[in-house]
C-alpha cells in the first residue's frame, strides 16, 4: 500500500489556492507543493490537524491508502 | 562580513595553521633544534659525546611528529567550524570531522610517548653498552588527551545519530 495525497482535489473543491493555504496554516508554499505531489516522508499530526480545519474536511479526504503500483511494469 | 562566533573560530583556527609553519622556522632560526638545546631538553639523557651533531639535531627533529599530527587535528577543526560557519554543524559530515579530531587526539597522546622513547634511544645510540636509554614517558597530558579524544568520539556518535534523525525529520512538513 502507499498513501497518496488528495489535497489537489479537496483545495479544487474549497477553490482555494495553495498559496492561501500555506498562509493560513503557517507552513511554507514549497512544503504545500510538496505535500501536494506527494514528495514528501510524512506529515505531522498538527500540520494535518490545522489543514482539516482550513479546509474543513476529515484527514480521510486529504489523504488515501492505495495498492502500490509498479512502476518498472 | 559578520563576526559571528563560528566566523571567529574558523579564522582563528586558520590563523594557528599558517602560524604554525612560521613558529617552526623561527624556532630553527632561533637555534631550538641545535644540538646544545635539544641536550638541554633531555637533561636526564646521557648523551655521549661520541654522537653527531647530526644525529642530535635528527633526534630532536623526531620530536616535531606530534606537532604534525597535531597540524592535522587543527585542519580538521577548521572544517568543523567551517560546516559550523555555513549552519552545517548537524550533519554526517560534521560528526565524521568530530570523529577525525577525536582519532587525532589519541594519535598525538600515542606519538608523544612513542617519540620520546625513539629521541632517547636515538641520542643515546652511540653510548658504550650498559648506558643507552629507552625512557618511556606517560603523564596527565597523555591521559588527558585520551579522555578528551574518547569524549569527542562519543559526540561524534551521537552527533550521527542526531544528524539522521534530522535528516529524516527534514522529510516532515
Amino acid at each position: 500500500m502507499e498513501i497518496i495525497v488528495r489535497l489537489d482535489v479537496m483545495l479544487a473543491h474549497r477553490k482555494m489556492k495553495a498559496r492561501d493555504l500555506a498562509d493560513q496554516i503557517g507552513i511554507s508554499e514549497q512544503n504545500v507543493s510538496l505535500l501536494r505531489t506527494g514528495k514528501v516522508k510524512g506529515i505531522r499530526f498538527n500540520t494535518l490537524a490545522r489543514i482539516c480545519e482550513v479546509l474543513q474536511c476529515q484527514p480521510g479526504d486529504i489523504l488515501e491508502a492505495a495498492p502500490l503500483v509498479d512502476k518498472d511494469a | 562580513m559578520r563576526f559571528s562566533l563560528p566566523t571567529v573560530l574558523y579564522f582563528g583556527t586558520w590563523s594557528a595553521l599558517l602560524a604554525a609553519p612560521v613558529l617552526l622556522v623561527a624556532l630553527i632560526i632561533m637555534g631550538q633544534f641545535s644540538p646544545d638545546a635539544v641536550r638541554e631538553a633531555f637533561p636526564t639523557v646521557p648523551v655521549s659525546d661520541v654522537q653527531s651533531d647530526e644525529q642530535i639535531i635528527f633526534a630532536g627533529l623526531v620530536g616535531l611528529v606530534p606537532w604534525g599530527i597535531g597540524a592535522w587535528v587543527l585542519y580538521q577543526v577548521q572544517a568543523l567550524f567551517a560546516l559550523y560557519r555555513n549552519n552545517r554543524a548537524l550533519t554526517i559530515e560534521a560528526a565524521l570531522i568530530i570523529r577525525n579530531i577525536g582519532v587525532g587526539l589519541v594519535l598525538i597522546a600515542v606519538a608523544q610517548v612513542v617519540t620520546r622513547s625513539v629521541q632517547s634511544l636515538m641520542l643515546t645510540s652511540a653510548n658504550v653498552a650498559g648506558e643507552r636509554m629507552l625512557a618511556i614517558q606517560f603523564g596527565f597530558a597523555q591521559v588527558g588527551l585520551v579522555l578528551a579524544a574518547g569524549l569527542m568520539v562519543v559526540i561524534g556518535r551521537s552527533m550521527v545519530e542526531a544528524a539522521r534523525a534530522v535528516d529524516d525529520m527534514r522529510g516532515f512538513v
